[in-house]
């Protein structure tokens, strides 16, 4: 098709085809681009990271590689792991799950001792499957489906970040107190939003089981949707007491917001979005949308949480990404700093030895203290902070009030629970 | 509570016109598929967030302002792109003519990204709409009004500048027919330049008015391209009526469907355009070329 040129190349515009084909080709290699950063020696620790830098993930998987690389930056200038130098392998999955997969793979295949994806649960799952059959470590940064590591957990795959369950238990329990039964759901149509939606419903149904979603109220938004007045005018027709719209990525739930305040929506209704304490959630939401009245959750909460390893962190993320760290900066931040501490623990460069070493492992995380690696589904003690959707403005954005912190045994589940779940998967 | 889905159907009717309509005239008359029309959207939305908040503070002067300005900076970028690239490729394969405009896309993205960041921007609605106004017992929120209002004006004024303008009389003969308009002496190019112009400047006040509403994300080029292309398919490439009936049809069939199945909304309007393919396979208003 190239090579012919078009029709009309003959009269000197011939090199617009092949400006055509070096274009093609150009985009071609942009497509498979990967880099590496860090030291190029034979004497480094490679290891992968895989992110969702474009696409509809991008502010999550920017956030977590930013924090991944600060990390590996202040371990690199304080001598490295066992004094060798951590060369980072970057990839860019566009938010792909299939390309998640595939950056992985190649990865592996250049030898890096193992992956951590700054991306979202399903390119995660996607990486798991992989992980399992090449016996490589896989860490999620910014993947919280907890069937990660519950019912499709295993040996190699490891998560610092918190568990979805974080957000949603501690609030459906506060929901389910409340004397309200009539509900709304509105969330992005994808497959986390779905489970995320199902299990909140049921755990509020364990403290109020007549809670009735209404009739014809449950709403299955695009991923990307950003207009919703018809929505919202549908939501109001049916008068529930509260809406649930955990399911919303960031810039759906902002515009969600946004339009519900021009319609009144919150002045008579309750709303909930479990994780809008997750700063990438709040993104762009202005302080005349906020209503006093949104609960919400999250793991990383702005005001940012004033102890002294988090105030550090948060400087030198700023300073470094000019930019406000998210859950997953810090998360990708705890994640580097583990490896590294699992790998010195470990003394060698051994998968086996790390996994060893890196179960029953804690961490200091900068804002939620300390954590441990728990050893039975490789999820970590990462607890949750919960109040309502608040405008701080210190720092020019949306965050909480009326703060409390849940530790992470009051929604995690036992051992039992998680051999349970991995029993009855495998069947 | 009907009467009410009518009304955000009309919003977003109003905005998915202003958004497809430049890309159908340019398909029409240059027979070009400008893929990196979404990519012109965004910035209008990140330009205008800009000069709302960073250079008003925020303000209703900065939002008028915004509608003023953003949609000429838009149009001449627009212009300077045709000129500059599309220009050389009217007469090239498709294929060719489509490189650049996904180029255009990539460039586009990044340089919303170095300059804005990932994050959603947006404005908050000016004051003079904040009151929700009564329309047959219900209440809308004074913004939409504004937006319908604006959609319907801009409409007429299209509708006027093609049909009862000169140069409208030009457009018309160039789409029809480019060679016979250059043997009759129309200046070809510049009938592409300007139409690249319009068009630009329609999706720009598209940008400026959504804003508010929708926030500016680094996502919103991809998702306005979809939505335009949605449109055009339905209306049919090239007819500006089309792109009106088609966003009308959407607007509508998104809001009320919602009330019939609200589980599945992604498929409105997939449905929709393979029933409108397959009755009218160019198109509402489209014509087989």
């Amino acid at each position: 098709m190239c090579i012919e040129g078009s029709r009309y190349s003959g009269n000197g515009r011939s090199w617009l085809s092949k400006f055509g084909c070096a274009a093609l080709l150009v985009a071609g290699l942009i497509g498979c681009c990967a880099t590496t950063i860090g030291a190029r020696a034979d004497d480094t620790i490679k290891i992968g990271v895989i992110t969702s830098r474009t696409g509809v993930f991008a502010l999550y998987g920017t956030a977590g590689e930013q924090g991944v690389r600060l990390a590996a930056d202040e371990i690199n200038k304080s001598g490295g792991i066992m004094g060798k130098q951590i060369e980072l392998m970057l990839a860019d999955t566009n938010s792909k799950p299939e390309d998640a997969g595939r950056l992985f793979r190649e990865q592996i295949a250049q030898n890096a001792f193992l992956t951590i994806g700054a991306v979202a649960s399903a390119e995660s799952a996607a990486a798991s499957t992989l992980a399992k059959e090449k016996k490589v470590p896989f860490f999620t940064v910014g993947g919280y489906g907890r069937f990660l590591t519950e019912d499709a957990g295993h040996r190699y795959f490891f998560r610092l970040a918190m568990n979805v369950r974080g957000f949603y238990t501690p609030l459906a329990r506060a929901l389910a107190k409340k004397p309200l039964r009539k509900y709304c759901t509105i969330n992005n149509d994808y497959e986390f939003a779905r489970d995320l939606n199902r299990s909140t419903l049921a755990v509020i149904r364990e403290g109020a089981p007549d809670v009735n979603v209404l009739d014809g109220c449950e709403f299955w938004v695009p991923l990307g949707t950003t207009d919703f007045a018809s929505y919202i005018t549908a939501i109001m027709s049916k008068g529930p007491e509260v809406v649930l719209f955990s399911g919303l990525v960031g810039p759906s739930a902002r515009a969600f917001l946004a339009q519900a305040k021009s319609f009144g929506l919150f002045k008579t209704v309750l709303g909930a979005h479990a994780s809008m304490g997750n700063p990438a959630n709040a993104t762009g939401v202005r302080e005349k949308d906020i209503p006093d009245n949104i609960f919400t959750a999250g793991d990383y909460p702005y005001p940012p949480v004033d102890t002294p390893s988090n105030m550090a962190f948060f400087k030198s993320y700023r300073e470094r990404w000019n930019a406000m760290p998210m859950s997953e900066s810090a998360a990708g931040y705890t994640t580097m700093k583990f490896v590294a501490k699992a790998i010195e623990k470990a003394g060698k460069l051994d998968r086996e030895a790390f996994i060893t070493a890196a179960e029953g492992l804690d961490i200091d995380s900068p804002a939620a203290g300390r954590i441990t690696m728990r050893p039975f589904d490789h999820q970590s003690t990462h607890g949750v902070w919960t109040g309502n959707l608040a405008w701080d403005s210190k720092d020019d954005r949306a965050g909480m009030s009326n703060v409390g912190f849940v530790e992470s045994t009051e929604f995690l589940p036992s051992a039992e629970e998680v051999a349970r779940l991995r029993s009855t998967a495998s069947k | 509570m009907l009467w009410l889905q009518f009304m955000s159907g009309l919003q977003s009717a109003a905005i998915l016109f202003l958004l497809a309509a430049g890309l159908s005239i340019i398909y029409g008359v240059c027979h070009l598929l400008n893929l990196a029309h979404g990519s012109f959207f965004m910035l209008a939305m990140f330009l205008a967030y800009s000069i709302t908040e960073k250079f008003f503070s925020n303000s209703d002067t900065g939002f008028l302002v915004a509608v003023i300005l953003v949609p000429s900076l838009i149009a001449i970028l627009g212009i300077l792109v045709e000129v500059l690239i599309f220009r050389h490729l009217y007469k090239a394969d498709v294929l060719v003519q489509i490189l650049p405009s996904i180029g255009l896309i990539f460039i586009a993205a990044d340089l919303v990204r170095g300059v804005w960041g990932l994050e959603s921007r947006s404005i908050d609605t000016p004051s003079w709409f904040s009151e929700p106004v009564a329309v047959m017992g219900a209440y809308i929120p004074g913004y939409y009004l504004f937006i319908i209002g604006t959609g319907a004006l801009v409409s007429v004024l299209v509708w006027f500048l093609v049909n009862r303008t000169p140069w409208g009389l030009l457009i018309r003969a160039t789409a029809a027919n480019r060679d016979a308009a250059l043997g009759l002496g129309v200046n070809v190019r510049w009938m592409f330049t300007s139409v690249f112009g319009l068009s630009s400047w329609l999706v720009g006040l598209a940008g400026v008015l959504i804003l508010p509403l929708a926030g500016a994300n680094p996502g919103s080029d991809l998702d306005a391209t979809v939505d335009a292309f949605a449109v055009v398919v339905i209306g049919g490439l090239g007819s500006i009526w089309g792109a009106l009936a088609a966003a009308l049809l959407i607007g509508m069939v998104k809001a009320f469907g919602i009330l019939v199945v609200p589980q599945f909304t992604i498929a409105f309007v997939f449905i929709l355009m393979a029933v409108v393919l397959l009755v009218r396979p160019a198109g509402l208003f489209g014509k087989l070329s």
